[in-house]
Formats: structure tokens, sequence, C-alpha cells
């Protein structure tokens, strides 16, 4: 049982990390950034060439390089090229839209394209094989931990603690600091904040560069916790992000973190028999919330006035 | 094989693709289930020819059995949607798309991991209709210009008149006649039947049917089919799906690029084609030369036609409306008068059905209506117009009025609108001063053209009784003494008992017979325009004083 809740909360967190980086953009700006999942892809496969020294591998052929940087910097590396390219991905495919206050649809069109870019550039790079982390890189994480008898991979640990620790920085920054009241201020209303001499334009890329440093943190804690298998897995992740959002109720920062866990520990409870399922699990759970409550667990209605 | 014949046969599969995400679209819902009613009519179609016919040599599948499939298919997923478009009724934008996103997932994993649709393999040797893989082309287009063409006739005909108008605004739609989740449900069904007949027709043309034909990519692709199409007109969604299926093939000489090439399209058509390809027109009907005069009947001002018993709504705590009783006469103009906040819009609200009381009834034409929808009361002849203006922004003027006629079947429009209701509708244009802006959009009017024309919708329902709420709000002085004597006519020349809720003193006690005042919820007057002038209670709640205090 407490194995099925560490398990569960470890995966858990993860989700809530990368789905803090939809809710962000979402409350700020009421649309989706379909170009997280690959963004999160862009992030794990980027540590990893960090660390092996190994870059390319499919169309392009394998390049191995004598130069390795320890996993922490490989991490570090990753997180702010990951910032630079979710600001980019902002620049190119959001602004414009922006500018004309262009219909929440076409964002969702604009950054799906943005997707399909970078997940067949990576494709291209790295082939569709999968892909395992240097354990050596890792040696400083203990391979097991044991308690009596729970038994815990070390990196489960490390990625639980790492996400908690993020997680609860974030929450902090949002609910304290100027940032985070900018950022409300904007959410709320765009003109009236620009009018108080908030920076709108730095602050909505601020929050792109914030999510994609979530994604890539995501990405290099999956990678490193499991394995790659293949860039189209950045899509699927994607994809259960967004679930965890909706599932959590869309644009509130907390209801984020609460639908990450939630599903973490929900997909861990599934029995080793019906693994096959498990995948469902995360969808059949939304569906269901969403028929009792259309608004997600810690959503509010919005109010018609007639 | 002959290439060019199969990107042919597979542009005319996503164009259907497109057109079962755009008739839901139609009525405003985003759902993404189309690849999961695809894989549902593809499963049925493999599993029919593969389990139930049995070849008695190598021949070909026959036609019959073909057409029999596609049709069962279109009719399974009918059925099935009804019941999970009923389920995912309340939920909108985002929402629906993430719910039904979720859809197609669980029936994908649930197609890898069931027994009988064969797991991670699927069903294979699924027999072929045609010698050749080109023979296709005989089955996809015919099926396309029978969709297609029945798509468009959908779109001019009532029903899709009410889908665009559902669209636009769902509340506006209800108040006038249009039953929501009636409609909704339709539109999920049929985009569902669409892509379940596409489905049963496509796994004989792969051969081969698992559960990599319908997955969450695939609910997107056909999304950005649609958007950069066009999301207006069933043309559109066809171009869109025919073009973007056909990209990767056009960028054959690129190779390996050509998937990364195809993306950076999609995201230069969202950013420099906003509207799509396919952009949406303007119908411009001809002004006709004359119209048949407006209907007139008189009330008699006896009989109650309206009464609230008790009548209360409360929020939480708060008691925005408290024991109300009150009962309004055929034939009367009834104001409904207070202080901001007074609880005059919720009344509005609880007697059209936007709101469910909490306690008391309503009574309207001796039937209680007080558990009665929105768009039932509407049918009966309950009609209002909005404070807030809800008008259906991206349609004409004269699409705007015609939308009102929902209120009645076939049958009672050839008898009320015996010249046509388009006629009909520019005769209340005439009466409402707006001939000249006919073909303008609604949201393109002025403050005051909104207003008249919000009336001369609600007029063209011909209701019984008529709730205004604050109809002369924003308008200058002489436009206010135009739809002072306007009001003052619907009245007189057509018999439409008139509730009005206004601010603007000097109207309402200008024309209303009766002027009922609420403060905090509760009614503390009633009676003649002089009776209520020289009301201490009135002038107490509209002036203030301390004692005022105690009741906030």
């Amino acid at each position: 049982m407490l194995q099925i809740l560490l398990n569960g909360l470890s995966i858990g967190s993860v989700y809530a990390l990368f789905a803090l980086g939809y809710a962000l953009v979402f409350s700020l700006l009421g649309v989706i950034n379909f170009a997280q999942g690959a963004v999160f892809a862009v992030g794990a496969y980027l540590t990893w060439s960090l660390t092996t020294g190994s870059w390319g591998g499919g169309q392009v052929p394998l390049w191995e390089t004598e130069m390795r940087l320890p996993f922490l910097a490989a991490a570090a590396v990753s997180l702010v090229v990951c910032a630079a390219l979710s600001a980019l991905i902002e620049r190119f495919a959001f602004e414009p839209l922006r500018r004309r206050k262009a219909e929440p649809l076409l964002y969702l069109v604009s950054s799906l394209g943005v997707a399909i870019v970078l997940v067949n550039a990576l494709l291209l790079m790295y082939g569709a094989e999968t892909r395992n982390f240097d354990l050596d890189t890792l040696s400083f994480i203990p391979v097991l931990v044991e308690w009596g008898d729970l038994r815990v991979r070390g990196i489960q640990l490390v990625i639980l603690v790492v996400s908690l620790l993020v997680l609860a920085a974030l929450l902090l920054l949002f609910r304290f600091s100027m940032v985070g009241k900018a950022l409300r201020a904007v959410a709320e209303n765009q003109t009236t904040a620009s009018l108080l001499g908030i920076p709108v334009h730095r602050t909505i890329v601020l929050t792109f560069a914030l999510s994609g440093a979530l994604a890539s943190l995501a990405g290099t804690l999956v990678a490193t916790g499991f394995s790659i298998p293949g860039p189209h897995f950045g899509l699927l992740f994607g994809l259960k992000g967004l679930a965890v959002i909706v599932l959590g109720g869309m644009g509130e920062i907390s209801g984020a973190v609460l639908g990450g866990l939630l599903l973490g520990l929900i997909e861990a409870a599934v029995p080793a028999e019906y693994s096959g399922y498990k995948e469902a699990v995360a969808f059949a759970l939304l569906f269901l919330v969403l028929m009792v409550r259309p608004q997600g667990l810690l959503g509010r209605r919005p109010l018609e006035k007639l | 094989m002959d290439l060019d014949a199969f990107i042919i046969i597979v542009m005319l599969q996503q164009a259907l693709l497109g057109i079962s995400l755009y008739v839901p679209l139609m009525s405003g819902q985003l759902s993404l289930a189309s690849p999961a009613f695809y894989a549902i009519g593809g499963y049925l179609a493999a599993l029919v020819s593969t389990k139930l016919w049995t070849s008695p040599d190598a021949s070909l599948y026959p036609w019959t059995w073909v057409l029999g499939e596609m049709l069962l298919a279109g009719l399974l997923c009918f059925i099935l949607a009804q019941g999970i478009g009923r389920m995912v009724l309340r939920l909108r934008g985002i929402y629906l798309a993430l719910a039904t996103l979720a859809l197609v997932e669980v029936v994908r994993v649930l197609c890898l991991n069931l027994e009988w649709t064969g797991g991670a393999i699927g069903i294979f040797s699924i027999p072929q209709v045609f010698e050749e893989q080109q023979g296709y082309l005989w089955l996809f287009l015919p099926l396309f210009v029978g969709v297609a063409l029945l798509v468009r006739k959908l779109e001019s005909s009532r029903i899709g008149e009410a889908f665009r108008a559902l669209r636009e605004d769902e509340f506006a739609a209800a108040a006038m006649g249009i039953d929501p989740a009636r409609y909704k449900t339709l539109a999920f069904a049929w985009g569902a039947a669409i892509a379940g007949v596409t489905g049963a027709a496509s796994a004989h043309l792969m051969n081969t049917w698992n559960a990599r034909q319908g997955t969450f990519d695939a609910s997107i692709n056909i999304l950005a089919y649609v958007v950069i199409g066009g999301p207006w007109s069933v043309w559109g969604a066809a171009l869109g799906g025919a073009i973007l299926s056909a990209l990767p093939e056009i960028l054959r000489p690129l190779q390996d690029y050509r998937l990364v090439v195809n993306g950076i399209l999609i995201v230069l058509a969202s950013l420099y084609l906003p509207r799509g390809l396919v952009p949406d027109r303007r119908r411009k009907r001809p002004r006709p030369s004359s119209w048949p005069a407006l209907r007139e009947a008189r009330a008699d001002g006896s009989a109650e036609i309206l009464q609230m018993d008790a009548l209360s709504v409360h929020f939480g705590g708060l008691k925005a409306v408290h024991a109300v009783s009150l009962g309004i006469k055929r034939g009367e103009i009834f104001g409904l008068i207070g202080p901001n906040g007074a609880g005059k819009t919720t009344v509005f609200n609880v007697l059209t059905g936007f709101v469910p009381a909490t306690a008391g009834t309503v009574r309207f034409l001796d039937h209680d209506i007080t558990h009665a929808s929105v768009h039932h009361r509407a049918r009966w002849g309950l009609m209002r117009t909005f404070q807030n203006l809800r008008l259906l922004k991206q349609q004409t003027v004269l699409e705007n009025i015609l939308s009102a006629t929902h209120r009645f079947n076939a049958e009672q429009r050839r008898t009320l609108f015996p010249a046509g209701a388009e006629a009909e509708a520019w005769a209340w244009m005439e009466f409402t001063g707006l001939l000249d802006k006919a073909d303008r959009h609604a949201g393109d009017l002025n403050y005051g053209d909104q207003r008249r024309l919000e009336m001369a919708r609600a007029l063209m329902a011909r209701p019984d009784i008529l709730l205004m709420d604050e109809p002369v709000a924003g308008m200058n002085p002489n436009e206010k003494a135009g739809m002072q004597a306007l009001i003052r006519q619907i009245r007189d020349r057509f018999g439409i008992t008139v509730i009005l809720i206004e601010h603007h003193v000097p109207l309402v006690l200008g024309i209303c017979d009766r002027i009922a005042v609420l403060n905090f919820g509760e009614l503390i007057a009633l009676g003649k325009p002089s009776e209520i002038q020289n009301n201490p209670a009135v002038r107490q709640a509209y002036l203030g004083s301390s004692e005022d205090v105690q009741h906030g």
C-alpha cells in the first residue's frame, strides 16, 4: 500500500510539474500551448545527449563526442535551452495571434504545428529507438533504498523530492512575490495590467520560459527514471498533461498540482494484470470527473450574466 | 498500385473526417471524437467481413455487404453518440474537446487490449471489394459527394439555422425556443455517424484494422483540417482535409524533411489565414418589393395571464427574490422597478427559466411552469430581451429575426406566415426601423439598433408576454421617445402583454398601467403610476435613509 503510494506520488509529482507549465500559460492567455509535450521531449533528449556525449543516430549519423557533462550540469543546460525555446515559440507562434486577438482555436492549431515540427525534427535526428541513460552518470544516486519491507528505487525518491521542492517553491513564488502578483494581474485583464505599469509582454514571455523550463525538468526526470521511448512519447505525455489540468480545473495552479498527484496515484494503483489498460485510466478518470464537475475539481464555474 | 489514385482516395477519406468534425462544430461543439467512431466503424466492418462472410472461392467481397456494413456502422455510431452526446452536453469549449479526446484514448486502449478486436495486431486479411486498390475511388467518391451534399442541405435547413444560433449563443437560442440538448446531441450523433461510415469503408481499403487507426494525433490533425480549411462551411472542412492529407505526398521530394515542413506550413496557415481557406460568406438576401401588413390583434385586459405565487430565488444566503406574489393581466404594460440589486433581472430569469425557483410557483396561461425549461417557456409564448444584449453577433439582422421562428412547428408557421417567414421579418424590420440594416451583422450595429433588433426578434415570435430588460438603456432622448412609442404599439396593435424593467423613470411612469417596486428582493409597493410616485416607502428605497442601512 505504502509502496503504491510512493510510486504514485513519484510519477504524479512529475505530472504535476509538467502540467503546471500548461496551467500557467492557460491562466495567463486562456489558450493551450500544445507544443509543451514536444518541449518536454526536447528537454529529455538534450539531457541525454549532454551526459552521454552521443548526438544523432536517426537520419543524422551518430556522432560521439568526448564532451560529457556531469548530470546536474546537463540538466541545467537543457533547462535553460528549453526555456529559451519556449520563449521563441511564444514569439513566433503565439504573439502574432495575440496581437490580432485571434480565436483560442487558432493558438491550438499553430502550437500543434510547432509540436509537429519539433517532434519530427527529433525523429530525424535521433530516430525512434528507445534511449537509456548511462547509469554511471547517475552513480551519485543510490540504486535501491530499503526500509524494512519497503523497496524504492533511489531515482524515484530523487524525482519525488525534486518535484515537490520545485512545486512548493513555485507555489510560494506565485502567492507572495511581485512576479506572482504581476502574473495574476495580467491573467485577470491585460489592458488594466498594462495601465498599472505591469510589463505585460515581458510577463507573458517569462511565463512561457518558465513553462519550458518545467517541461525540460519533467522530461529529464522521466527519462532518467524510465527511458526515452522515442520522440512521440512527448506528445503522449503532453496529452496526459492536458488531462491533468482539465481534471484539476483549467487555469488553476493548485488544480494542476492536485490533478497530477491524483493521476499518478490512480495509475500506480492499477493492478499489474491490467497494466495494458493503464494508459486509459487517465482519460477514463478525466471523462468521469467532467461528467460530475464540468469545470474540473478545483475550477470555478464561469458566471453568465444575462 | 496507382499512387495518384490512392492519394485521391486518402484525400476524400480525410475530407470526410473533416466534415465529421465540422458537423458538431456547426452547433458550437468542439468535439474531437471522430477517430473513436472511425475506429468503431472500421472494427465493425472488419469483424463482419472476416467472421460472418465466408467466401466460396477467392472472389471479391460483395458490394451489397459493404454498403450494409457502412449503413450499420453509421447507425451504431449514431446510437452510441446519442448516449455519449447526452452525457457531454454540459461541457463547453476546451472541456468538451478534452473529454472527447479522452474518449478516443479510451476506445484505442480498449481495442488494443480486448480479445475480439485482435489486440495489438488487429484484424487482418479483410476481404477486398475491388481487384485493385484504385477501385476504392468508386466507393469513396460517391460517399464523399453524398455526405457533402447532405451536410450542405443541412446547412441551409432550419436545423442548420438552429445549429448556427446555438454556436453563437446558447442562451439566446434557448430563449428563442430552440432546445439546446436536442440539437447538440443531434449534431454530435451525425458527426459520429459520418466518421463511422468512413471507418467502415476504410477498413476494406486498409486491409488490416488495428488500434493505430484511431489515435489522438488523428483528432488534432482533423481539427487542423477544419480550422485551416475554414470552420464555416462543409466546403472549408472538406478542402482542409483534402489539402492537409495531400501535403505529405506533395512534399515527398523533401523526403524525411516533409513532416517538419508540414508542421511549418500548419503554423504559417494558422498565422496568416485566420479565417480559413474558405471564409464565411455573408448571406445577402434581396429586399422584397413589398410585404404584407403585420397581423393585428387586441387583448382584453381582464384575465390574469401570468401569476407568481410566493416566488423566491435564493443564492446561498442571498435572498435575491423573496416571496414575491404578483399577477399580470393580459394586455397590460407592467413596470418592474427598484434600486440596483433589487432583484428585477432575477425575477425575469426565474420567469423565463434561466434560474430555478427556490420556492413558490409560476403559472402562465393557467399552466404551472415553475419547472419548465427555457425553450419550453419560449415555445409557449413567453419571450424576453436581455439587459446585456444577446444577439447572434456574426449573423445578419434578418437572420437574427428569422431565428425566432423556432418557437413554431411547420404547420403553425404556414398559418402564421402565409407570405413566408422572411416577408414577416421584413415587416418587423420596418416596424422597428431596421430596414436599411437588414444585411448588416448584428455585432456591427450601434447600441440603440441592437436593442431594437432584440425587440424585433422577440416580436417575430409573436409572444403572449414580452419581458423587456432595460429597453432604452444607453439610448439618446430621441431614441428613447421612439422606443416608448414602439412599446405602446406592441400592446395596442398586437395585443402583446409587456413587462418592463427600466431605470428611466419618465418612461415607466409614462406608459405603464401598473408598477411593482422591488427592494432587496421583496415587493414593497404595487399600484398605478400616480400611486407609486407618492408612495413614501418607494421614495425611501430610492433616495435612501438611515433605515436603509438596517436592511443591508
